[in-house]
């Protein structure tokens, strides 16, 4: 069967023949409550991103993306900045949805919710996976995506793997096992990065 | 689902925001499973994976060319199939073949014609020939597993493999002509 003109689009009768005896011997699940919020947040970053003409598998060749330390006390010009630098667009970050954040070369990122370490992070280290997934958190911010690594474009959802970690980086730490999802936003000016968990927090080690 | 469902997949590629939603309610159930049965642990990634990757295909399907969860299936398969791929995660263990009954109750079954077709051709087949079969497509082995697993020749599991699908096929081919 030919779905479409699209390599991309395409299977063959095999496949389908294959698709059916699947769903001979299938056992229909329910889908987890929390896991259709979370397909619901795609799907609303997907529209988002239909709505505007964007595709959103596209992406940049090279960002830089510079990550921000939230102060522990805002009143603290404390700024620091770590530089994430991907050679051969082994990662880039991309917006959709009319994001401003993407500029090409530079995109910060600050909050508390985003860089607070925790006791109860495990490392991710270079061959550590995660999952990226769009969400809309309000009105003004509009859903990103991360791109990148070694195997190719990677878009929302998509696993993803840190071949290269940005200089200056150690590692980076997620709560929870790697196989956490993290949700990353535009919030304004602002890159969120967050674990989806009993606290939502991922923190860069700085060598 | 019931069984006169109208396809989702066209709205959704027009942005129809209410056909996306109760796309996820209708078929989050059969991706689940698809991805618990291919990914494991991974599933809820997998789902979510899946879910993005059929929103980006929905202007592409066709409702002449087959029905909408037989479409579904193939996208889930073969995105669960490029997943683990990536991830080149083979199973360690030697593989156990275990049997797995076709589902004569459930929605999928129920309402999907192709799974109907598969499982009458199925149900037709030497058993030997469901077992490499299910193996196959179910556990994603290959066919050097299969036949080391069932102390079968290569060559037999190949031809086993190939003569099982072309009778589905087949017999899906001969209903959709016949259904026009």
């Amino acid at each position: 069967m030919k779905q479409s003109d699209s390599a991309e689009a395409e299977f063959t009768d095999d496949e389908r023949a294959e698709a059916a005896v699947e769903l001979a011997y299938l056992k229909e699940e329910r889908l987890p409550q929390a896991l259709e919020a979370r397909l619901w947040g795609d799907a609303q970053a997907f529209l988002g991103a239909q709505k505007n003409g964007r595709n959103i598998a596209s992406t940049t060749a090279s960002t830089t993306l510079m990550i921000e330390d939230a102060p522990a006390q805002p009143s603290r010009k404390s700024t620091r900045w770590a530089t994430y630098s991907w050679a051969m667009a082994a990662a880039a970050l991309f917006a959709i949805g009319g994001s401003r954040l993407l500029s090409g070369n530079g995109i910060r990122a600050s909050g508390s919710q985003a860089l607070t370490p925790s006791a109860t992070f495990s490392t991710i280290d270079r061959s550590s996976t995660f999952t990226l997934t769009n969400e809309i958190l309000g009105t003004n911010d509009a859903p990103i995506c991360l791109a990148g690594c070694d195997i190719g474009l990677i878009e929302a959802g998509q696993f993803v793997k840190l071949a290269q970690l940005p200089p200056g980086v150690k590692s980076v730490k997620v709560e929870a096992s790697v196989a956490s999802t993290l949700q990353m936003h535009s919030n304004k000016q602002h890159l969120v990065i967050r674990a989806t968990g009993s606290t939502s927090d991922i923190a860069l080690e700085r060598r | 689902m019931t069984q006169e469902q109208k396809p989702l997949l066209p709205r959704i590629a027009l942005g129809d925001e209410l056909a996306t939603r109760t796309f996820i309610k209708r078929y989050g159930g059969l991706v689940m499973s698809l991805a618990r049965r291919h990914s494991g642990e991974d599933a809820e990634d997998a789902v979510q994976d899946i879910f993005l990757e059929l929103w980006r295909l929905a202007a592409r399907y066709d409702e002449t060319q087959g029905s909408e969860v037989t479409f579904i299936a193939m996208v889930a398969r073969r995105r669960l199939i490029d997943r683990r791929r990536a991830k080149q995660r083979r199973p360690t263990e030697p593989l156990e073949p275990h049997e797995e009954s076709l589902t004569s109750s459930g929605s999928v079954y129920e309402t999907s014609h192709d799974a109907k077709q598969a499982a009458r051709v199925m149900e037709q087949l030497p058993q030997i020939q469901q077992q490499v079969i299910r193996l196959s497509v179910l556990e994603d082995a290959s066919h050097g597993e299969i036949a080391e697993a069932l102390s079968l020749p290569l060559g037999t599991v190949k031809s086993y493999i190939r003569r099982g699908l072309d009778l589905v096929r087949a017999a899906m081919s001969h209903d959709s002509k016949g259904a026009s």
